[in-house]
């Protein structure tokens, strides 16, 4: 499908061109900051100074945002538990991920190169949740989250899932809707609604955008065959992961298995390629059997949960 | 580095990035002192950590991650009026100023795109209008690639269902449909 070049539309409304931001400053006041600046003494004859955090005014910080950025953005979300995303902030780097265990410390822990320092998860009072050092004191507003929710992102999980999910082939609103229903009906997902967005794609692809607790819907969107070539790396390994999916496996054979047929197609989680993987493996002793899913982002992204031991 | 050595790679990039670096800024904040304010901070963050910073090719993203965080920092309330800010402002051109106040010229894909979140915003921007490679984006987030290229395929998709038209139809359920293969 020739979908929308969605980036090509964002740069013609870009709001200010580096000439016209330049020009803004004179000539002249450019110099003096230049000198200004450098007529500083180098960093390592200065010490790092602590500035002080004034409180964070939660509201104010939105409002500002939004005036910055020309938005009309509604103040309203849904509680952050029942997102399926986390934002890592450790030692003034930002990284946000996708939510894979329920347990957003661990998650950021799990991705983040050592040493970790200890980390605690919050509410960050705008619908995120943001995981920062224990150290470091909270902005105010921002409360402590233990976890998200799980069946929330095993539902995420399954929708995108490209083993046997909306991502594994070209679902058209039927069979898509009736995949979603099955999610939700599995996951326990109650009163929930599924919502088609038209397409004027003669040979439409159905996705699931991202599960909205709030209105209890899932949208399912025309966004393109996500399966790739038969031949491509990523369908040969959902290909080759599909057969797991029929096995009642415990967590770390299930881990096992998927490690094996990775490395029979050349595929590495240490070496950044276009054979590259991330395995994430979670701990569910509720589960009898362990669930594998994957989907592909650049890198092929498999979760796999279940308990320590199966039971068939 | 000898002091004169420093300052001449300073300056070197100082001359080449101040146009960018004020783009950057000012397609964030419309507010003219507080680009000011975060471009002169951005730039002595640089100069303080000149020894550190990445090779030359990667001190644009570089930079852009700094600026980022003053941004953010400026967002949570802490400002600072310094003495470096006021060089800049101090010749502001008024005419210049009332042109960074015209809106986007595509209402649709400006609700869209406000509609997302930040971190999804700051990314796609990053691409489409710091024009970032995929190697810079994960110097100006500070991730990793792979990391990046989720979080550049989540907001991507976001994007798209946010541009995509309004107004879902409900379709009805029914059980036992076949999925089909595109050709």
């Amino acid at each position: 499908m020739s979908a929308p070049d969605s980036l090509e539309l964002l740069s013609r409304i870009a709001p200010v061109s580096d000439e016209e931001a330049a020009a803004l400053f004179g000539e002249s006041a450019q110099e003096r900051l230049l000198d200004g600046i450098a007529s500083f003494r180098p960093a390592r004859e200065r010490h790092s100074r602590r500035r002080p955090r004034r409180a964070v005014v939660i509201a104010l910080a939105v409002l500002v945002v939004a005036a910055a950025t020309g938005a009309g953005w509604a103040l309203t979300h849904g509680p952050a538990r029942e997102t399926t995303s986390v934002d890592c902030l450790i030692h003034g780097v930002t990284s946000v991920i996708e939510a894979t265990s329920g347990d957003p410390a661990a998650d950021c822990a799990a991705i983040w190169p050592a040493p970790v320092p200890k980390l605690q998860a919050y509410d960050d009072g705008l619908g995120g949740v943001t995981v920062i050092p224990s150290s470091e004191t909270p902005p105010a507003g921002w409360t402590p989250i233990a976890s998200q929710d799980v069946a929330l992102i095993e539902l995420q999980d399954s929708l995108d899932d490209h083993i046997n999910g909306l991502g594994s082939a070209c679902f058209d609103a039927s069979a898509a809707t009736t995949f979603a229903q099955r999610q939700l009906n599995r996951l326990g997902f109650v009163d929930w609604t599924i919502q088609v967005r038209p397409s004027s794609n003669p040979v439409p692809c159905y996705s699931g955008s991202d599960p909205e607790p709030g209105s209890k819907t899932v949208t399912l969107i025309d966004f393109g065959n996500q399966a790739g070539a038969a031949n491509s790396p990523p369908h040969e390994f959902a290909d080759s992961l599909r057969p797991l999916t029929q096995e009642c496996l415990s967590l770390r054979a299930m881990e096992s298995a998927v490690e094996q047929r990775a490395a029979s197609l050349g595929m590495s989680q240490t070496v950044e390629n276009d054979h590259n993987y991330a395995l994430k493996a979670t701990e569910d002793d509720t589960m009898r059997c362990a669930t594998v899913y994957s989907d592909v982002a650049g890198t092929d992204d498999v979760v796999v949960r279940g308990p320590a031991t199966a039971s068939p | 580095m000898t002091a004169a050595d420093r300052r001449e790679r300073f300056e070197s990039l100082y001359r080449e990035l101040f146009a960018p670096l004020s783009g950057y800024v000012l397609r964030r904040t419309r507010n003219p002192e507080d680009a000011a304010e975060a471009i002169a901070e951005t730039f002595t963050t640089l100069w303080r950590r000149l020894e550190s910073c990445p090779a030359d090719e990667q001190v644009r993203p570089w930079l852009f991650g700094v600026a980022r965080r003053v941004l953010a920092n400026q967002r949570r309330g802490e400002r600072r009026r310094s003495a470096l800010a006021e060089r800049l402002t101090a010749e502001l051109d008024p005419s210049a100023a009332v042109a960074l106040a015209a809106p986007g010229s595509d209402d649709r894909v400006s609700r869209a795109f406000a509609s997302l979140s930040e971190p999804d915003r700051e990314i796609l921007a990053l691409l489409a209008w710091e024009g970032l490679t995929r190697e810079e984006l994960s110097v100006a987030l500070g991730a990793s690639r792979a990391v990046v290229r989720l979080r550049l395929h989540r907001a991507r998709r976001r994007f798209e269902a946010a541009l995509a038209p309004e107004a879902p139809a409900p379709i009805r359920l029914s059980e036992g449909g076949e999925h089909h293969e595109c050709a």
